[in-house]
């Protein structure tokens, strides 16, 4: 499995205070690969996920997206290269409908001066192409006409992610993706990521729940105490063998 | 969040377009049975109430304060809040009859008073959005600045000459049989009602109410968002000045101010719109103030004066802002 690489870190430190988060790592994730990221408590991996998403500078090391050597200064640059980040409260307007949350930001105008100058919205268009998009992902949402914030939280999910996939991002950053989700609904998220899959995204997913990481993560990089600890395909391993990665007892046993 | 179990795998179309219809009617449905129970009592009790020229006349009292709670609405849709808007019309309104009174030509008064009303009204939202001033307290403050130039302007004293045909007809004309102010808020309420409900702008306001953060990272320009409605509101507030002081035939120094606010307020929480931004309809700005219109008139018919009035509207104001906060913890 040695396709192309979409995002490369090589050498990647940074300090908070006297804390060093991340100690020299290296880091790669591939084309249409679901990488999942896990660690103890401040082994760093919300730190490498919000250089990635461009939330803080790294003090050292390189970026490398789609092959080209990069400097992600802010979130918005992040997103301009086609990075997004869901974040964990999921920023959805609770009170404006799916259709109106999948095109915040990147509406649909009527044709015409209508649209060019008064910037009239094609509310027709955008439900039907949210409608459409939504089934695109095997999502069951119901209307598009629903307000967001009577959605399950699954659904929630579902709507945010479709907003970065709409946008035509590239590579997804999920942080906890299913956590404070009940079953059915962590079940409807993980079969999310797998559709992302599916239309070609390249997929981050930060969790610590090992049963949800083995079910659709392709790879797993394991963070210790700031340093990369190990890399395992999810074919050739094991949960016991991650988890004594996560904890660095190798040497006990 | 609330969760209805009911409704998720459902995949009925109509069924949630009938839903999400009727939710959206029902909020209306306290102020609608309000009204007509209003209308109902005051035609039973008094004989003057339910005549063809009392009804417009209602209507025209309505325009000024319900104009300018149109603009109020869609600040209290960002979160924000005006309290200067009352006051801005009546400089505005000062501004106008002092440009006539030295003998400047009609359409460069109005626009004399346009420009110092819209002036005012972007001051708020730049102080608001890019300093960062909370907006009850810019607004205090723009109110206090333009309350006191008026009156040091007019010294108090009500200006009352030079007034043109075309002048006074914004006030106390008639289009096809109905009085100009009326005629004047329908069109600016179908104009803002298009704008809120229709472009992307309108949108954002909305959104910007929901939640500001969740917007910024949809890539939109939150602080030039957030000027918008104050000055959108100004200029609203400007129209309302100039209809109030044609009707009147004289800039009042103490026309509007803090009373007129209050008005409007009413208006907007009668018609359902969350103080803390993001949830409203201006239809329902439309009815509350017209459910306020009646309400003075029947006092007035009643033989309530102006203290009871203030009473009475400072009362329904709690009872509506009472009533959404309810609605909302449900």
């Amino acid at each position: 499995m040695k396709e192309k690489k979409i995002i490369e870190m090589r050498g990647i430190s940074k300090s908070f205070g006297g804390v060093r988060a991340l100690d020299k790592v290296d880091f790669e994730i591939y084309f249409n690969e679901v990488l999942a990221l896990v660690g103890d408590n401040g082994a760093g991996k919300s730190t490498l996920a919000k250089i990635i998403s461009g939330v803080y500078p790294p003090d050292e090391g390189e970026i490398f997206f789609e092959g080209q050597k990069v400097q992600i200064n802010n979130p918005r640059e992040a997103r301009e290269i086609g990075i997004e980040m869901i974040y964990q409260n999921l920023a959805l307007f609770n009170r404006i409908d799916v259709s109106g949350n999948l095109f915040m930001g990147k509406e649909l105008f009527l044709p015409g001066i209508w649209g060019k100058y008064f910037k009239f919205l094609d509310n027709k268009k955008m439900h039907k192409k949210s409608y459409e998009f939504l089934q695109g992902l095997k999502i069951d949402i119901g209307s598009t006409k629903k307000k967001a914030g009577v959605l399950s939280g699954g659904q929630r999910q579902v709507v945010a992610v479709g907003r970065a996939v709409l946008w035509k991002r590239k590579l997804l950053i999920m942080d906890e993706p299913a956590a404070a989700l009940g079953v059915k609904e962590s079940g409807e998220v993980l079969k999310l990521i797998e559709n992302l899959k599916e239309k070609g995204l390249s997929i981050l997913v930060i969790s610590h729940n090992l049963q949800h990481v083995f079910s659709v993560a392709d790879r797993i990089i394991v963070l210790r105490n700031g340093r990369r600890a190990g890399e395992k395909e999810v074919k050739y391993t094991t949960g016991d063998e991650i988890v004594k990665l996560i904890v660095g007892a190798d040497v006990i046993i | 969040m609330k969760r209805r179990g009911s409704e998720v795998g459902r995949k009925n179309k109509t069924g949630f377009l009938g839903r999400s219809l009727s939710s959206e009617a029902f909020k209306f449905v306290p102020l609608t049975v309000l009204l007509v129970v209003t209308i109902i009592f005051l035609s039973i009790y008094t004989e003057r109430f339910l005549t063809i020229g009392n009804l417009l006349n209602v209507l025209r009292q309505i325009s000024y304060s319900t104009i300018l709670a149109l603009g109020l609405g869609m600040i209290v849709l960002t979160g924000g809040m005006d309290l200067s808007l009352g006051n801005i019309a009546a400089l505005v309104g000062i501004v106008c009859a002092s440009s006539l009174a030295a003998g400047v030509n009609t359409y460069l008064a109005l626009l004399y008073g346009i420009a110092v009303g819209v002036l005012c009204g972007s001051v708020n939202g730049v102080m608001v959005s890019y300093m960062g001033i909370p907006p009850f307290l810019q607004t205090l403050a723009m109110g206090f600045v333009t309350q006191g130039v008026t009156f040091l302007w007019t010294r108090g004293y009500p200006v009352y000459e030079g007034f043109t045909p075309q002048f006074l007809f914004l006030g106390v004309g008639y289009l096809l049989d109905i009085p100009t102010p009326v005629v004047i808020l329908l069109v600016c309420f179908l104009l803002a009602y298009v704008f809120i409900s229709r472009t992307s702008y309108g949108r954002y306001i909305y959104a910007l109410g929901n939640d500001e953060d969740a917007l910024r990272l949809c890539g939109i320009n939150i602080k030039r968002m957030k000027v918008l409605p104050y000055v959108i509101a100004g200029f609203l507030a400007c129209v309302t000045g100039i209809v109030m002081t044609a009707r009147m035939q004289s800039g009042q120094p103490s026309a509007a101010g803090l009373t007129m606010i209050l008005t409007a307020l009413t208006a907007v929480a009668l018609g359902g719109f969350d103080l803390t931004g993001g949830e409203g309809s201006l239809i329902g700005v439309l009815m509350g103030g017209i459910f306020v219109g009646i309400l003075n008139n029947g006092l007035v018919i009643l033989g309530f004066g102006t203290f009871h009035q203030l009473i009475i509207i400072g009362l329904t104001l709690m009872g509506a802002l009472s009533w959404n906060v309810v609605r909302v913890k449900r």
